[in-house]
């Protein structure tokens, strides 16, 4: 037994209920709760704010797309104004999740630029489950929400929205490209940065935009977007001033959310090649 | 037993893992896995640089600041400064509940066990516990206990303290303490999931992926050996030499 992952012998659902006794293969959703993070209609919620943001309409569901690069729905409505500017994500994640922005924080000091504006978030998962360890610079927090996002050039981020009571806007976001799958179900995402957002930060279009700490890690993910099956994910990282993020997410079995927003060129880097 | 001091190193890197965050953790007598394991995790934390844990070991002179034994552990838990706790039982359920009274229908059971003592009361006050205990087997994990010494879980009591995971012989589950189950979270080599199964007298998640429980690296081995099993003699002699001996 040396694999570092040991195949269920049924492959019908992210989780399955083990009855009590000997062996027995059931297939079915898992009941589990955990801490939801993803409250009903978190994506239409979260696309609508933006589209009103950019004047455009809602993103609409039958753009949804799997595993493939070309959408199986045609995408319409695809017009510039949908794309959803990379950095600007984790503050909207963090901002649909909590609509209070009227506390205090103690932002993490940074001494690196805000992160590059140029690239256009293509693909984002939302993934509903619960952290069992995130820690950003050492210090524990619980999180709101975890999405996986891929953008047009080829850079994946993993955004954590972080519970912080002082900081409705603290995001992280393990930041990497040249992302690999060993098998189906595991992706490995090398770090070379963390995102940082906190209120503090300055606004663009009134949002805050993350500073981009140069950093080493690896994200791994247990699962696969194409089947819309996601067990956990698991980051470690260390910045350049030594500060330590951790991040171990476990899923609560609903099924992930992929929304393709915009159809981007084929990479075999991408999971979803 | 050089797969059982493997196996052993397994479960304290385990535990060493879970404990990941907390500020205190105290360990209950006769625990000397549980033990290592929060030694390992003060000594990993003060070569990262990570803030400071604190434990206590019962029966311990040096790695415990109780001057008055178990109570002055309760009050501190009633205080919500012990974070984490060790909990094992005769028999634990699937949701969560543990019997350290005994089998059958009490008090007329033919086997008895020492007593729940206050885990109860550390069960609702401490935020994560982690239910320890070696042998993996219908037996010991049945579908309801005979007799709850601790429930897991009371809507009707508002509590901060619970299970947090449990760790075997064999695998390490998660507590989801909304649903009230349990879900594998990994498997110990060289067991699959399907022994896990097979030993499990209740009901749990499985995803349909499991994996593998992580091994210790070679840094933490070499803490391990060195190190933690030194600090352990001073509680668990007969333990640690054998680990030492092993090694």
């Amino acid at each position: 037994m040396t694999s570092a992952l040991l195949a269920a012998t049924k492959k019908t659902s992210a989780w399955r209920q083990v009855p009590a006794g000997t062996v027995r293969a059931i297939g079915g959703e898992s009941p589990m709760g955990g801490a939801v993070v993803f409250q009903t209609g978190f994506v239409e919620r979260l696309v609508e704010r933006l589209a009103r943001q950019t004047g455009s309409q809602p993103i609409c569901d039958s753009m949804v797309v799997g595993r493939h690069s070309h959408p199986s729905v045609a995408p319409w409505h695809m017009s510039l104004t949908m794309r959803l500017p990379r950095p600007v994500l984790a503050a909207i994640l963090v901002s649909l999740a909590s609509p209070c922005f009227a506390e205090s924080s103690n932002a993490i000091p940074v001494n690196s630029p805000p992160a590059q504006q140029n690239s256009l978030v293509d693909m984002l998962a939302l993934m509903s489950g619960h952290c069992k360890t995130l820690k950003v610079a050492g210090r524990p927090y619980a999180c709101k929400t975890v999405a996986f996002a891929h953008d047009d050039k080829g850079r994946v981020n993993f955004a954590v929205a972080v519970d912080d009571p002082s900081d409705e806007n603290h995001v992280v976001s393990f930041s990497g490209e040249n992302g690999k799958r060993a098998d189906d179900n595991s992706y490995e995402l090398s770090i070379d940065r963390m995102l940082l957002n906190s209120k503090n930060r300055p606004k663009v279009d009134g949002l805050p935009v993350p500073a981009a700490q140069t950093s080493i890690g690896t994200c791994r993910q247990t699962g696969n977007f194409a089947a819309r099956k996601v067990n956990d994910v698991t980051c470690s990282a260390t910045d350049n001033e030594g500060r330590t993020y951790e991040l171990l997410f476990v899923s609560d079995g609903k099924p992930v959310s992929v929304r393709r927003i915009r159809q981007s060129s084929h990479s075999i880097q991408d999971p979803f090649k | 037993m050089s797969a059982e001091r493997e196996r052993r190193e397994i479960l304290i890197a385990t535990i060493a893992d879970l404990l990941d965050g907390i500020s205190h953790v105290a360990v209950g007598a006769s625990s000397p896995i549980p033990a290592a394991g929060a030694m390992l995790l003060r000594a990993r934390n003060e070569r990262t640089g990570k803030p400071p844990v604190r434990i206590s070991i019962l029966g311990s002179q040096a790695h415990n600041f109780f001057t008055n034994g178990g109570i002055e552990l309760f009050d501190c838990a009633a205080q919500g400064r012990v974070d984490a706790f060790f909990l094992g039982g005769g028999q634990s359920d699937g949701q969560g509940n543990i019997n350290l009274v005994g089998t059958g229908d009490y008090p007329t059971g033919s086997v008895r066990w020492p007593g729940s003592f206050g885990s109860a009361y550390l069960y609702h006050l401490i935020p994560r516990v982690i239910l320890f205990r070696e042998e993996h087997s219908p037996r010991v994990f049945v579908p309801q206990v005979d007799f709850v010494s601790a429930r897991a879980i009371t809507p009707e009591v508002p509590r901060r303290g619970g299970p947090y995971a449990l760790l075997t012989n064999m695998a390490l589950f998660d507590f989801d303490r909304e649903a009230g189950s349990f879900a594998l979270r990994s498997v110990h080599p060289p067991f699959t999931p399907a022994d896990i199964r097979e030993n499990t007298g209740f009901a749990y998640q499985e995803p349909e992926v499991v994996r593998e429980t992580k091994r210790p690296d070679a840094a933490t081995l070499a803490l391990l050996r060195g190190r933690i099993f030194d600090e352990l003699a001073e509680t668990y002699p007969a333990f640690a030499r054998t680990m030492m001996q092993a090694a």
